[in-house]
């Protein structure tokens, strides 16, 4: 048994740590042996998320803190890693994410063959990894910051890693503009931190919203939330994520997605929970606000996109929006001293943080199988996958069905546990305006999971079923075995946290506990402690799940007895006498057209249709766009890209890349300085 | 336990074996509003029974899912029943799941049929799932919003204390909270069950059908379980709406005679709102598809309606 003990922990963790590191600078050596650079790089990747995973899963389930101090960079300034609660849960996140996407990305290789630099590939994953284990694991806001912008720095890396396609290169400018914006916000809201407590360890900052006023606590509060609100994607600063993702490889888009997103949700529960605490009631609602938002135009716009990987994208701004409702209503419930629904709406918070890992990056998976096989994400251009892919069609469809939160999948669960957060609002006694609000976000909740729904069905139906509509499509390969693996994983994983919540609810169970001194029994059954009428308020999706299967199997067995084996010829689809053509079958853009039909007001979509012809009845050649961007895209951001030009054009003044100029500013700035040492 | 056990499989039996009844009744009821004879109460039985026993053509695109998905769906319907309080109080199984659980399963069921829908690649097909699942995405907007009228007074999702409560609560009849959110209600009742002016369920050659076109590629075995299982769906819509809204006579014991005295009343509700909607199909014609949300936007104000005369209150 002594072989368990902390250190062993400890030394586990510098072991993963080693590995990362490892895999990261020995590939960038081997250009020569590229197959193998990348292999060595997967393979530390694989065994560091095996041990991060060990030894968080260690940490939760005995509620152990683990400390490291590598390094003082100058003082007050210290590298050290302190592993609590609810850091241990988001190492959990990136442990097993990473495990799988190193599994998944060894046999998403071969797709890259062509390229030169594969290596660089599976080293900067391996950089990327190590950053997103620093954003959780640091206690200090210097050291925070550090990893923060190693973090965008690598994924930036990841995001071009197809630069010579220039759409690449434009999405990972955007991107780097962002993470400008964010580093900014985050900046400022540390420093005021500082200046406060005269601190830059996370220790001194708990309960700072007791020691400011409303008022600085309000800045520093909302200065995190911009900040880490560009990180997820709420909407409107959302515009690098539908850019970002489809750019990067599969496998990199497959853990940004997964891991890298939910920094700024860890980054948002420390500082609401961590530093603040409690604080003012409109906070609550103000994050549970731009989380509807960002819910239904994330469903929205994400329903109407034909290349899956974007769509996925919208998905992630949609969940993140989620997130955002259920961290906002837990700290609204903080706020007015409900804590049982607080422990709720926090739980069905990390709940839904790991259900969304789960299906978000098994879509990916599926999506990268696809990209690999046909060599496009537009789905107008496929059809019929589903012959010639049946395990990558039964993965996307699994992983569909949890995105679209449908029972028995895990993320059913996550969003029962946010709607009865959200319900019980409108439940409990508060102000009539609290309880309409709730009621209001109660429906908007269910008209975003319904669209999410709509976009998944459209996206597996128009890719995966019917017809093939190109020859890519109809030549598509299977995927390998471990890609295959991988997917394989990630469904049972979101069957079992479906059907068994008890399992997800031991490791939430330690994060909540630390905060509301609260923890929900669960095996099969989930039971939550409410008061009331609402007291004997259990679920249990395994029992039905159970049940239904058991109804399946009778009804089976019932049919075959009475009416013997099923019998049927296949024939051709009906089409008044011709012949069936893949251009005949429903496409992905008329699929939603009714959907922009009935929101062309609130999308401000506008059509455009140019005719070539000599006369206008008889067109040669029509095009058709239609632009669904027009709100945010043309009314806020263009004038806001023309405003900065113009600044910009001002300071061209000064910066008019004019050599003596600049020498003239360094002589300049020289006497200045030694007049001011003097 | 031995008893409920056997209450409950008697539950889910006769939920099966009812609902092509209700629908023989409902067709009757238009028939006769209609001045027609129409077909007798039995009908749907003899419907069901020649569907079992055809042989399918399927078509040549298909996969395993269209094979499998009538069998599913016929489950999920099936197994929903036994959620769901009907001639007693507590049902059995109401530890199990609750309303939103009900809610999410009907979903399955809409995903499903609209995925199959696609897989025979029909234009017919696509255009059926599109329609049916963009129509109910603002449908469950408005049930939420409807449901969210009546739990409020009650605080809880579980079926059975909702009915509980509402019982025990005395309602008042005049109370125009509850009938904003009836009507509310009534008009969900009216989209999930796919009838007019929503959709028409009698016929598959109109250009603005939305149900139909998804399962117009199903026969023989498959379209027979799929359609018993719609059937089976259309009752559960039906208990759901009974419960929140008219729940009186459920038996509150669980003994012999007050559940036969459930039973009856249950099957007279079920019969009497299966009326009510058929005289609204004779009294109203089909809606232009894009008017569609605009009555479920009625529904969700009529909601929030009723949520703010609660509050008030």
């Amino acid at each position: 048994m002594f072989l368990l003990t902390h250190d062993l922990f400890n030394s586990l963790f510098e072991l993963g740590l080693l590995f990362f590191i490892l895999g990261g600078i020995f590939p960038l050596l081997l250009h020569k042996w590229q197959r193998f650079a990348s292999a060595f790089a997967n393979c530390c990747s694989f065994i560091g998320g095996f041990l991060m995973t060990i030894v968080a899963g260690r940490l939760l389930l005995f509620q152990e803190t683990l400390n490291l101090t590598a390094w003082t960079i100058m003082n007050p300034i210290i590298l050290k890693v302190h592993f609590d609660m609810l850091s241990s849960f988001f190492l959990l996140i990136i442990g097993s994410m990473v495990l799988i996407c190193a599994i998944y990305a060894q046999g998403d290789m071969g797709s890259y063959e062509q390229l030169d630099g594969r290596n660089y590939l599976g080293a900067i994953m391996n950089f990327f990894i190590l950053s997103l284990i620093g954003v959780v694991g640091v206690d200090t806001s210097v050291t925070f910051l550090i990893f923060w912008e190693f973090m965008a720095l690598t994924s930036f890396a990841l995001v071009m890693f197809e630069h010579e396609k220039k759409k690449v290169r434009s999405a990972g400018y955007i991107y780097l503009t962002m993470t400008h914006v964010i580093g900014v916000c985050l900046s400022i809201a540390f420093l005021l931190l500082y200046w406060y407590t005269g601190s830059l360890e996370f220790a001194a900052y708990k309960n700072i919203g007791a020691q400011v006023s409303e008022l600085a606590g309000s800045v520093i509060f909302f200065l995190f939330f911009i900040g880490f609100a560009a990180k997820m994607g709420l909407f409107p600063i959302n515009v690098w994520l539908p850019r970002a993702y489809p750019a990067a490889p599969s496998s990199a888009a497959t853990l940004m997605a997964s891991a890298m997103i939910k920094m700024p949700v860890y980054a948002l529960l420390r500082v609401a929970f961590d530093f603040f605490g409690t604080g003012p009631l409109w906070w609550g609602l103000c994050l549970i606000g731009s989380g509807v938002i960002s819910m239904l135009a994330g469903s929205l716009l994400g329903a109407l996109q034909n290349d899956t990987k974007r769509f996925l994208a919208y998905s992630s701004v949609e969940n993140m929006g989620l997130i955002c409702v259920g961290i906002g209503a837990s700290f609204y419930f903080n706020a007015v001293g409900a804590f049982t629904l607080a422990a709720l709406a926090f739980s069905g918070t990390l709940y839904h943080v790991l259900s969304h890992c789960i299906f978000k990056s098994l879509l990916f998976m599926g999506t990268g199988v696809m990209l690999r096989a046909t060599g496009t994400c537009n789905i107008s251009r496929l059809g019929g996958l589903i012959h010639r892919m049946p395990w990558t069609a039964g993965a996307f469809l699994i992983g569909g069905m949890t995105l679209a939160s449908l029972p028995p999948f895990t993320g059913f669960m996550s969003e029962w546990l946010l709607l009865q957060s959200m319900l019980h609002m409108a439940f409990e006694p508060s102000t009539p305006f609290i309880k309409i609000f709730a009621a209001l976000v109660v429906a908007a909740m269910g008209l975003s999971g319904a669209l999410a729904a709509v976009a998944m069905v459209k996206h597996f139906g128009i890719a995966f079923l019917g017809k093939a509509r190109s020859a890519v499509a109809a030549e598509a390969q299977e995927a390998k075995g471990n890609m295959r693996f991988g997917m394989i994983l990630l469904c049972l994983l979101s069957l079992i946290l479906g059907i068994y919540p008890g399992g997800a609810f031991l490791f939430i169970n330690a994060v909540t506990s630390g905060y509301f001194s609260m923890v929900f029994t669960s095996d099969f059954i989930v039971v939550v402690p409410f008061v009331g009428a609402a007291e004997k308020l259990t679920i249990s999706t395994g029992m039905t799940v159970g049940l239904i299967f058991a109804v399946l199997v009778c009804t089976y067995l019932l049919i075959r007895r009475l009416y013997g084996e099923s019998r049927y010829e296949l024939e051709a689809v009906w089409t008044c006498g011709g012949e069936h053509l893949p251009i005949m079958e429903y496409t992905a853009t008329s699929y939603t057209q009714p959907l922009l039909r009935i929101f062309k007001k609130i999308l401000g979509a506008h059509n455009k249709i140019v005719t070539q012809a000599e006369y206008q009845y008889y067109p040669k050649r029509m095009e058709h766009s239609i632009n669904i961007d027009a709100r945010v895209g043309d009314n806020v951001y263009k004038p806001c890209i023309g405003l900065m030009v113009k600044l910009f054009k001002q300071v061209k003044i000064i910066q008019n890349g004019n050599l003596q100029a600049y020498v003239a500013y360094m002589v300049a700035a020289l006497i200045i300085t030694l007049l001011w040492v003097r | 336990m031995i008893e409920k056990i056997i209450y409950i499989i008697c539950q889910v039996l006769l939920v099966l074996f009812i609902a092509p009844f209700i629908e023989g009744i409902i067709k009757k009821v238009k028939a006769r509003l209609q001045n027609r004879i129409g077909a007798d109460l039995v009908q749907p039985y003899r419907d069901l029974f020649k569907y079992l026993r055809k042989d399918a053509v399927l078509a040549k695109e298909a996969s395993w899912l269209t094979r499998t998905t009538p069998y599913l769906v016929f489950a999920i319907a099936v197994g929903s029943a036994s959620l769901l309080p009907m001639a007693a109080l507590y049902s059995p199984l109401t530890f199990t799941g609750d309303i939103i659980l009900l809610v999410y399963l009907f979903a399955v069921v809409r995903f499903f049929l609209a995925i199959t829908a696609l897989d025979s690649g029909s234009a017919f097909g696509g255009m059926g799932s599109s329609r049916e699942m963009i129509m109910s995405a603002i449908c469950e907007a408005a049930l939420l919003l409807a449901a969210i009228a009546v739990l409020m007074q009650v605080g809880t999702t579980n079926l059975g204390v909702i009915v509980e409560s509402l019982l025990t609560g005395g309602r008042d009849l005049f109370n125009y909270a509850y009938w904003l959110s009836f009507v509310a209600f009534l008009l969900v009742v009216i989209v999930e069950t796919g009838r007019i002016p929503y959709d028409n369920p009698d016929t598959h050659l109109e250009l603005t059908m939305i149900h139909e076109a998804m399962l117009l590629e199903y026969s023989g075995r498959y379209w027979g379980l799929l359609h018993w299982a719609l059937l089976v769906k259309q009752i559960l819509v039906f208990t759901l709406f009974i419960d929140l809204f008219i729940p009186w006579g459920i038996a509150q014991e669980f003994t012999g005679l007050a559940l036969v005295e459930g039973s009856v009343f249950y099957l007279l509700k079920v019969i009497l709102l299966g009326i009510l909607l058929a005289v609204i199909e004779t009294v109203y014609a089909k809606m232009r598809l894009f008017k569609v949300p605009k009555l479920l936007a009625v529904s969700m104000a009529l909601s929030v309606l009723a949520i703010v005369l609660q509050i008030a209150v």
